[in-house]
């Protein structure tokens, strides 16, 4: 430790990383009498070496970790500690405990950022304060690059001023997976979320217009939210081909016939009651379900009324759980035919409705055992159905998967000979690894069918 | 000479008002008068139209300037006025009764949230004060204010609708086709049409006709009630019914309530027990004509078109205003009759052997019947001449005499009904 003489800055390494010269504070040149004039400043040619210019005072940031660098952060020595060395160590202390709070909030936001996903703030806050205190799990370096005191006269009523530069390298995974499993965020990405409309309305065959608005707004609200929306457009043929394959008719689903085609086309986005085992085909293109029903739009008294609910189902383990739901209603006066008064009611009721669900939605979900479990952060459920084989060597085939360590096994089910398990990747690359892995040890459970857009490989002999 | 034409027009414009409603200063400045006891704030304020207080729930035009003069007193009286009443902060509702010598007008601002009352004002306008022609009111707008009330008992659906026959008389089973019935079918059809709820159907669309659009009316003294009727098809249930009572004198002069040919066309009507707008059809086979107002003058040519839902065996009768029953179907001798689901047929088409043309010989009421079965129909015993000019047979017997042969022949115990039918107004 050195010291240079009163009323100059000291500078002085905690850790010794770097060394900076002294700073000498500038004198005001106005009040500098000709003959006190410095002489012109000498213009030399400098020969640095250019490598040692370049090198980084500090590291690099990367995709697994955050580095937070902060530059000349000043704090006042308390002047009523005799001892003025503690005084300073308590004001470097202190500042170095704020940054770290600060590197750490900063580090937990910019995750959150790249996951995209919704947080609940009070939450995340309690999360990142835990991993603060425990920041030997996250803090993969850290290092005070420059500490500096300004010292004043003896005379001065001035406090004396530390200066501190540091830098935090902060382990993005770590804090990611507490994050996520402590509930400061909730992965609802990787939740495939499909809209279905319903109407407790009998024999009214409600305005397309209205339900576009409806399905249109309440997706929104939920991809905004950072969930996946499975768009039936892209799984409209998988349909179609699976009503054709139940013996009904899909021409009106292509009808020239603006109308028929609507109501064709609604009705079979209505997968879990257009289908039988709707609940099972719907658990293959989605994880939640969010279902809007409308129960009242009429007109009575020239009061226009639209009431709608709204419930969020999660596919989970094989099967369907409810995880909440909403209702709202609005009545406005009835404007005679007018369509966009009912559509802007119906806006309304909806975005409500969503506003109330998604964050009940996510709570729940976040909540959720089996999300605590999970460790990727892009994890998928699948199912795997084994056709034509007996109990013991589906009992086998279970066994083995529920050892795998490339995913998450999720539990079986006899009857349907299916596994259910959760995996980062592709289908095709999860349907080649179970068949490698049975073969290595002596099943051979068959080729895997699937298709891109759904979750479910049937692997077969046949 | 720009001050002289502002002047000008200034004046003229002036005078218009003056000429349409003589009276107006008076009653608008009441108007506004009554708006004054309503709390002075700046809200948002959407104004609503005037409603009918009464049960009646009618429609007068007049009402449209008095919500005009409203919104012009609401912006007078320092409110912003809104278009749409979801960016309301407060309405203002008014509701208005229909005395012999006055209208009354019952204002009330309401807080959009919790619809309390933020204030209130009544004023009576004596018809002294109104412009002379306030009370009146016109058969379109009779169409208007049903077609009102079926939009709002139907409000949020889209629905593809064809408008049926419009009919009726002096009694609730009547069901004569007449000039105010094809008059108020077309008022209907246009006011229908213009709402967004409904999607009007061409007769003969091949489009899935879901609902029908019925009307029916009664002469009652000197009011007529007209009663209107969305059904299901299918099903015959009625999802929507509207209706109104309005003066006859509304009815223009030289507009017939009844056809000319009355007792005549009494004679082939089918007998309804409950009432006629309500009459059922078992709907095996569509029927429709070329002149969609069902409306026809000397030497237009007519086409009848059938599409039948199943394959069946059919005779189509043309029954004239005078009571003559032609068979325009099967038009030779030794035809079956036999039509196939999924064509259609054209009866005096170009592809046809038959021509149909209109005459003004017989006027009034006409109509096409189709008698419809699923087995062949032996029609041998029913007494006919064939005209070979025209290629036509037509029947030696009344309406009642060919439904007996009918009955007989299909070996039905009750009396047999048209499959379908269609009844056009033959003018002069």
């Amino acid at each position: 430790m050195k010291y240079l003489a009163k009323g100059s800055l000291i500078v002085t390494t905690m850790v010794a990383a770097l060394a900076f010269p002294p700073i000498t504070l500038a004198g005001n040149h106005d009040d500098v009498s000709e003959s006190q004039k410095p002489p012109p400043p000498k213009i030399q040619t400098l020969n640095l070496n250019q490598d040692e210019l370049l090198s980084p005072t500090q590291p690099n940031s990367s995709d697994d970790e955050y580095l937070a660098v902060y530059e000349n952060i000043r704090s006042e020595v308390d002047k009523t500690v005799s001892d003025k060395d503690k005084a300073r160590k308590d004001a470097v202390r202190s500042i170095i405990v704020d940054l770290k709070q600060r590197a750490f909030r900063e580090a937990a936001e910019k995750v959150n950022q790249e996951v995209a996903q919704p947080m609940d703030l009070t939450q995340f806050n309690q999360v990142v304060n835990r991993a603060s205190n425990n920041y030997l799990r996250f803090i993969k370096e850290w290092k005070i690059t420059k500490q500096l005191v300004e010292t004043q006269t003896v005379s001065s009523s001035t406090p004396e001023v530390v200066q501190v530069s540091a830098f935090f390298k902060i382990d993005k995974v770590a804090l990611r997976k507490i994050l996520i499993s402590e509930g400061g965020i909730t992965a609802v990405a990787k939740y495939r979320t499909y809209v279905e409309l319903f109407w407790n309305v009998q024999d009214k065959d409600i305005h397309p217009e209205v339900i576009a608005t409806i399905i249109g707004n309440v997706e929104d609200q939920f991809r905004q939210a950072g969930y996946e929306v499975v768009e039936f457009e892209q799984i409209k043929g998988d349909l179609v081909a699976l009503l054709k394959k139940q013996g009904k008719n899909d021409a009106d689903v292509y009808a020239n016939d603006e109308l028929k085609r609507f109501k064709a086309n609604l009705e079979l986005r209505n997968i879990d009651k257009s289908f039988v085992n709707g609940k099972r085909i719907l658990a293959d293109y989605a994880d939640l379900l969010v279902g809007v029903t409308v129960n009242i739009i009429e007109v009575q008294n020239n009061e226009l009324t639209v009431r709608m609910t709204s419930n969020a189902t999660l596919f989970e383990q094989g099967q369907w759980l409810k995880l909440a739901s909403s209702d709202y209603g609005k009545t406005v006066p009835h404007v005679r035919g007018s369509t966009a008064n009912l559509i802007a009611v119906a806006k309304q009721v909806t975005l409500a409705i969503s506003k109330d669900l998604e964050p009940k939605v996510r709570k729940q979900l976040g909540q959720r055992k089996s999300v605590t479990k999970i460790q990727k952060s892009q994890e998928r459920d699948f199912s795997l159905i084994f056709k034509g084989i007996d109990k013991g060597t589906f009992n086998e085939i279970k066994t083995r998967l529920s050892k795998g360590s490339k995913w998450q096994f999720n539990g079986a089910d006899f009857k349907t000979r299916g596994i259910h398990l959760a995996y980062e990747g592709s289908i095709d690359a999860l349907s080649d690894l179970i068949q490698i892995y049975l073969e290595g040890a002596g099943i051979t459970p068959g080729i895997g069918e699937y298709s891109g857009s759904r979750n479910r490989i049937i692997f077969s002999n046949d | 000479m720009i001050n002289n034409q502002l002047l000008g027009k200034g004046l003229l414009s002036a005078l218009l008002i003056l000429c349409a409603f003589p009276a107006t200063a008076d009653w608008r400045s009441q108007v506004g008068q009554s708006m004054r006891s309503l709390p002075s704030q700046n809200l948002e304020v959407y104004v609503r139209e005037p409603v009918d207080a009464s049960r009646e729930g009618s429609y007068y035009p007049f009402l449209r300037h008095v919500q005009e003069v409203l919104i012009q007193k609401a912006r007078n009286n320092g409110y912003t006025v809104v278009n749409s009443p979801t960016n309301a902060k407060a309405y203002l509702e008014t509701q208005f009764r229909i005395g012999k010598q006055s209208l009354q007008l019952f204002l009330s601002l309401k807080d959009a949230d919790s619809r309390n009352t933020i204030g209130s004002a009544t004023v009576e306008l004596a018809s002294s004060v109104l412009p002379i022609d306030w009370k009146d009111r016109t058969l379109k707008d009779i169409a208007f204010e049903l077609a009102t009330k079926l939009d709002e008992q139907l409000f949020g659906q889209k629905l593809s609708i064809l408008i049926d026959e419009f009919s009726g008389g002096k009694e609730k089973t009547d069901a004569f086709v007449s000039d105010f019935s094809i008059l108020m079918r077309g008022y209907i059809r246009e006011e229908v049409g213009s709402l967004d709820t409904f999607r009007i159907l061409i007769e003969g669309s091949t489009s899935a006709q879901q609902y029908s659009l019925r009307g029916h009316y009664q002469v009652l003294g000197n009011e007529v009630f007209l009663r209107l009727k969305v059904i299901k098809v299918g099903s015959n249930h009625a999802i929507a019914n509207a209706s109104s009572r309005f003066s006859l004198g509304t009815v223009p002069s030289g507009v017939g309530m009844f056809p000319p040919n009355e007792i005549q066309a009494k004679e082939s009507t089918d007998e309804i027990k409950s009432d006629a707008i309500s009459k059922t059809t078992t709907q095996t086979v569509t029927v429709w004509v070329n002149h969609d107002d069902r409306n026809y003058r000397d030497g237009d040519p007519l086409t009848v078109s059938l599409r039948p839902d199943t394959d069946l065996y059919v005779r189509v009768y043309y029954v004239q205003s005078d009571g003559v029953i032609c068979q325009i179907m099967p038009s030779r001798s030794g035809e079956t009759g036999y039509i196939r689901k999924g064509y259609v047929y054209e009866i005096g088409g170009a592809q046809d052997d038959v021509e149909l043309t209109i005459s003004d010989e017989t006027v009034g009421q006409e109509s096409i019947k189709v008698f419809a079965s699923h087995g062949p129909i032996d029609d041998s015993n029913l007494p006919k001449r064939f005209i070979s000019g025209a290629n036509v047979s037509c029947l030696e017997d009344n309406y009642q005499k060919l439904i007996e042969t009918l009955t007989r022949a299909l070996k039905m115990k009750y009396r047999v009904r048209p499959a379908s039918e269609v009844k056009i107004l033959v003018r002069r």
